[in-house]
């Protein structure tokens, strides 16, 4: 996982900021990325690497440098501004960022989901 | 494999699967037949109830978005087709939709005695039934209460498993093979009575009498191959589309110049079911994850406002997905998922040309659909609706794509009109969803608005038929495998007769 997916990914899911849970987060998100269809993950990587360009145009800074209220603003404006191809790979980013933080353990403690049932086994 | 057979059937889902089926019961007359699929074979024993682990057996992990990314529709790839992760929800089509497919476009072998009958062999087999009270779980029960406050009729949906453990996975596959879809039923009868299934089969192209396909690797977790990985080219008398509406008109467009079809309509008239999800939470625990999730429905709003409500449940990661806020407010709403209600909205969306499913330069999928305003209206209404019996059944809090205000509370009923309108409606940022694809090789007498004719043949090459959901000329209005068995019965039919054999019972 770039620096900038884990930046934008704290921003979804401030828990990731939580001792160990990112470790969690980086073996699903990047298991589940790697998995993706190579058109899919070509799209996503120029997709991080302009948002990062954005932000070294506008803030002089690379996107996880930034401070977490400035990056949220930052997102919050490409998104407005940008259109909407932009807005939609910010909308695909958050799905894909949920779908990985809701499959570790520390999210299923989190909201006390008990997840596969034993093979056979009766709820 | 054989170098060639009478019959190649691509696509193992609803349509696939029962044309399989119905042609093995002649394999012992020398009738030869292989069914390509292009997914994985997932037996009930290889499904891990995990989302992200499942999230496989969709094509593109369930994400084929339209091109404007507004709306990403699932379908399944793998053995079964989506009968191998849908819920089981069991429709005959409406009498209005026969009517006007009969009227309209010429689809006269849709008799009543033909639907009926056909319908009724088709449940039976497949063990279409209505859930008994018992096996109501938490969230039906809120959601029929909530109904009934509001004097909106609810109606039992009907479910095609037999032994249902109420283990709450039916999307992710069901490990109890509960579900009897074609992975369960027809696909194993098929095998056992002659027919070859080659799975991980991709299909590039067909010309009339050829099927030109790879094996690709499987992925991990699913069955080996039982081809070598490669190129192949069979021949075939008769082939018979059935990968779905995501997947049967790219392959037509593939295919165009060596069958000789005229590519006008091909992929247009695309309908989807656009579906938003909508939660509330409420003081008790409701643990929507156990127990049979699909119970209750609402029709009342199908002809006035275009759209149904079903019951429906998500697992944690969709279920994020769903909600339209993030960060510190959606983890704090999330620490409540065990309290969620859950209502599915499934809105009728017209046919026309200029949605449809095409191919980009590499011959890949891609989807072109602008949602109409009359669509959008429905789904506001819907969502309106829906909010109102969430707060019905006692929900503190509900989130509602398409609200100006972040999540709602019961205060807000009485202002849902302005707070749920077009100008909150922002789909790009909260994408619409659809499991139902349909249409793209409509079937129809007429070869000017038509793929196929009305014996699922193309118009203008007698040697490949259409057996799918692609084939219905405009939206079936409801969950659609119990049409596309329907159609797929009549297509088998005719496919037999090329061989001078009359199916003697349709199922």
């Amino acid at each position: 996982m770039s620096k900038t997916q884990a930046a934008i990914a704290k921003l979804i899911c401030p828990s990731l900021e939580e001792p160990g849970v990112l470790g969690q987060f980086t073996e699903i998100f990047d298991a589940f990325f790697a998995e993706l269809d190579s058109r899919s993950r070509a799209q996503l990587g120029l997709f991080f690497r302009a948002l990062n360009f954005l932000s070294l145009l506008f803030c002089w800074r690379p996107l996880h440098r930034l401070a977490p209220e400035r990056r949220q603003r930052f997102l919050e404006q490409v998104g407005r501004r940008g259109g909407s191809k932009i807005q939609a790979g910010l909308t695909g980013v958050r799905s894909l960022v949920l779908l990985s933080y809701y499959s570790t353990p520390h999210a299923w403690r989190q909201i006390n989901y008990e997840g596969p049932l034993a093979r056979g086994e009766r709820p | 494999m054989k170098k060639g057979y009478n019959v190649v059937i691509v696509g193992s889902g609803a349509g696939g699967g029962v044309v399989a089926e119905l042609l093995s019961r002649y394999v012992n007359q020398g009738l030869s037949v292989l069914l390509l699929e292009g997914g994985p074979y997932w037996p009930k024993h290889r499904f891990t109830q995990r989302e992200l682990d499942m999230s496989r057996i969709f094509l593109r992990k369930g994400a084929v978005f339209t091109s404007d990314m507004q709306m990403s529709i699932a379908a399944a790839s793998a053995v079964g087709g989506s009968t191998a992760v849908y819920t089981g929800v069991s429709f005959r089509p409406p009498e209005s939709v026969i009517e006007e497919w009969r009227s309209r476009y010429g689809l006269g072998f849709l008799s009543d005695s033909f639907v009926s009958g056909t319908l009724d062999r088709i449940e039976q087999k497949i063990n279409v039934h209505q859930l008994s009270p018992e096996e109501e779980n938490d969230n039906n029960r809120l959601f029929r209460e909530g109904c009934q406050k509001l004097n909106i009729p609810v109606k039992p949906l009907r479910i095609n498993t037999r032994g249902c453990q109420g283990q709450g996975f039916c999307n992710l596959g069901c490990t109890a093979g509960a579900k009897q879809g074609t992975l369960e039923v027809q696909i194993p009868e098929a095998r056992s009575r002659g027919v070859d299934l080659v799975y991980n089969a991709w299909v590039q192209q067909i010309g009339p009498r050829r099927v030109s396909f790879s094996v690709r690797p499987a992925p991990r977790g699913t069955e080996p191959n039982v081809e070598a990985e490669g190129n192949y080219e069979v021949e075939a008398d008769c082939i018979v589309l059935a990968g779905g509406a995501l997947n049967t008109p790219p392959l037509l467009l593939r295919s165009r110049k060596k069958l000789g079809i005229d590519p006008q309509n091909i992929g247009r008239f695309l309908t989807v079911h656009p579906a938003y999800n909508v939660n509330g939470v409420v003081s008790q625990q409701v643990k929507n994850y156990r127990g049979f999730p699909k119970l209750w429905y609402v029709d009342a709003f199908s002809e006035s406002d275009g759209y149904y409500l079903e019951t429906s449940f998500y697992y944690p990661g969709v279920t994020a997905k769903n909600q339209p806020i993030s960060g510190v407010q959606l983890e704090e709403l999330m620490k409540d998922y065990r309290k969620m209600m859950s209502i599915l909205i499934l809105v009728h969306d017209d046919a026309v040309p200029e949605n449809r499913v095409g191919i980009d330069g590499r011959g890949e999928t891609v989807v072109d659909y602008r949602l109409s305003d009359s669509a959008r209206d429905s789904m506001l209404a819907a969502l309106r609706n829906a909010a109102r019996i969430l707060f019905a059944a006692g929900c503190s809090r509900a989130s509602i794509p398409a609200s100006s205000k972040a999540l709602l509370d019961p205060g807000d009923v009485a202002s849902l009109g302005s707070l749920v309108s077009r100008d909150s409606f922002q789909p790009v940022r909260q994408p619409l969803s659809s499991a139902h694809p349909q249409g793209g090789a409509r079937m129809g007498k007429d070869p000017s608005i038509a793929v196929t004719d009305v014996d699922g043949r193309l118009h203008g090459c007698d040697t490949v038929f259409v057996s799918d959901a692609s084939l219905f000329p405009t939206s079936s209005h409801v969950n659609p495998y119990e049409t596309v068995m329907l159609l797929a019965t009549h297509v088998g039919a005719q496919v037999l007769r090329k061989f001078s054999i009359q199916a003697t019972e349709a199922q």
